[in-house]
């Protein structure tokens, strides 16, 4: 596993962080307020921030030529053509299967549900058309998050 | 003495000093559990991000800082 991205950051960040959490909890002697103070101020919002970090599983958007995946900031696109499923994962996760067999994981929000359930309904594949589609999009995007609107709308 | 006693209250812990790590802990993980319930509306997942970027700051400030 090499490289600094996708599940690479999980075995070489991630996991150590919450294990570093997890040790600095039971490390911290609690006899007196100081002890209190370390957990509630330091060890507790560290737990907190490594176990969002750990299951940010990614988001999914949709563009007239296939998905969208972020698993931080920056957006990919996943071509129609790429997916060979979308289904559902353990407990509150779902996967977008690609056809090389990898998974893109994500939480279906009742957002993400309506998108997939309008894309079962198309066919289409990745065209000029839909670039240009995604571009307006992604400028969309950005201009009413600058605006403090909604982030995106679907058709 | 009373300037040792001046060192020792102002390293005493007060309510207050409490009060941001709460907020960050209390709303990183009420966050967290909405998401994977699937109850956060798209925008709310931005306000998740952003949230969990202002914790990764206090996070690092409150290590190097200490208590």
């Amino acid at each position: 596993m090499s490289g600094w991205s996708g599940p690479a950051i999980t075995a070489k960040v991630l996991l150590p962080l919450i294990l570093i959490s997890v040790v600095g909890i039971g490390s911290v002697p609690v006899h007196d307020a100081w002890g209190v103070a370390w957990i509630v101020r330091v060890v507790l919002p560290t737990f907190a921030v490594a176990i969002w970090l750990f299951i940010n599983v990614g988001e999914l958007r949709a563009y007239e030529g296939g998905l969208l995946y972020r698993r931080w900031v920056a957006w990919q696109k996943v071509p129609r053509n790429q997916i060979s499923n979308v289904k559902r994962a353990f407990l509150c996760f779902a996967a977008v299967v690609l056809t090389d067999g990898s998974k893109l994981f994500f939480f279906p929000d009742p957002g993400t549900k309506r998108m997939l359930r309008s894309l079962e309904s198309l066919g289409t594949r990745s065209s000029p058309e839909a670039d240009a589609g995604l571009a307006r999009a992604m400028i969309r995007c950005f201009s009413e998050w600058l605006l403090g609107l909604r982030y995106i709308k679907f058709r | 003495m009373a300037g040792t006693q001046r060192v020792s209250s102002a390293l005493a812990i007060r309510a207050e000093d409490f009060y941001l790590p709460i907020f960050v802990t209390g709303s990183i993980t009420y966050l967290t559990v909405l998401r994977m319930l699937g109850r956060l509306q798209r925008s709310e997942h931005d306000l998740s991000l952003a949230l969990i970027g202002l914790g990764v700051v206090y996070v690092a400030t409150a290590v190097l800082q200490g208590v």
